[in-house]
């Protein structure tokens, strides 16, 4: 069995500065040149009268935008939050195909790999997901900040006109402190949602191909399709209820 | 029963009942929508996007249960 490969914590490869270097993020820096390098080859080749690549490409960009528009009422705001969404979905579907690229993986120094699949790694993902929620929070208290902590609060059920509608304020009260949690648990849900999907997919795939002789060739072809497959949906996920929370606080906050 | 013997029983236990919900979830959830595109086949895409939408966030039970099993074995 080779149960010591499958770890959590990534292989800390050298220190700058005091700063350890893991290889969660070589990998990350890893997928983030692929991804420069695909953008740079792609935007050479552009031009006015689409090939059937760069068609499809535009297709998959503007069926984001037409989800971004659908959610977000101000047409502006729309189009600056597609290209936030956009790369996440980006940066999450490379990285969750990482484990694809050949040899890559193989690579071992300090008894553990050089490259690790960066969205395998919780800090990666809370990283991505705090970000989301954070700046969903920044973005509406930059538009209007007193409706955006009247909306998390719930302080417009302080307004009341009689001794009878004082369970109200309580209600109130209690329903505004939830939704302070809420918004700790967004994060912890995004998060821990990306991680176990993407870790499970690569242990499921160790587990078989550690099982036996027989069982390390053929047989885990569909179980790495169907981390493929669910690499793409999670990169799906994490991008549309990203621009679900965005879009919440932002429709709530802009005027109709 | 060794420590280590109950950190493997917990891990699998927790698993196979936080499999239980996202389970019967997602299925419902896939056969309303298998329903409605059935219904509508014009919007059928629309649907489908919703759905693994959905569906994904059924699963987050099941995932968060997957990684407290994680912690379990690795972690604690």
């Amino acid at each position: 069995m080779k149960s010591e490969s499958i770890s959590l914590s990534p292989n800390i490869i050298a220190h700058v500065l005091n700063i350890p270097i893991n290889s969660v993020m070589l990998g990350t820096f890893f997928v983030t040149i692929i991804i420069l390098l695909v953008a740079f080859a792609i935007k050479s080749n552009i031009s006015l009268i689409p090939s059937r690549f760069q068609y499809s490409l535009e297709f998959i960009v503007n069926f984001f935008y037409s989800k971004s528009k659908d959610s977000v009422l101000n047409k502006d705001h729309a189009e600056r939050l597609t290209y936030l969404v956009f790369s996440l979905f980006i940066f999450i579907f490379f990285a969750n195909q990482f484990s694809l690229i050949p040899l890559v993986q193989n690579i071992v120094i300090n008894d553990g790999n050089l490259f690790k699949t960066p969205t395998a790694h919780l800090s990666q993902t809370l990283a991505l997901s705090i970000s989301v929620v954070l700046l969903s929070n920044i973005v509406a208290l930059y538009i209007s900040p007193l409706k955006h902590i009247d909306n998390l609060l719930n302080l417009s059920s302080f307004k009341i006109k009689s001794v009878k509608e004082l369970p109200n304020v309580f209600l109130g009260l209690f329903l505004g402190v939830l939704n302070i949690i809420g918004e700790f648990s967004k994060v912890i849900s995004l998060a821990c949602r990306l991680f176990g999907n993407v870790f499970a997919g690569e242990v499921m795939v160790l587990i078989i191909v550690s099982l036996s002789v027989y069982t390390s060739f053929i047989v885990p072809i569909p179980f790495i399709l169907i981390s493929t497959f669910s690499g793409l949906i999670q990169a799906m996920v994490f991008s549309f209820l990203a621009l679900s929370f965005i879009s919440n606080n932002l429709n709530a906050v802009v005027e109709n | 029963m060794d420590a280590e013997a109950a950190k493997l029983l917990a891990a699998g236990i927790c698993m196979g009942l936080g499999a239980i919900g996202p389970a019967l979830g997602e299925g419902l959830v896939g056969s309303k929508a298998m329903e409605a595109m059935s219904r509508n086949p014009q919007i059928a895409d629309k649907i489908m996007s919703n759905m693994l939408v959905a569906m994904a966030v059924t699963e987050s039970t099941g995932i968060y249960s997957l990684v407290i099993a994680l912690i379990i074995i690795f972690a604690a």
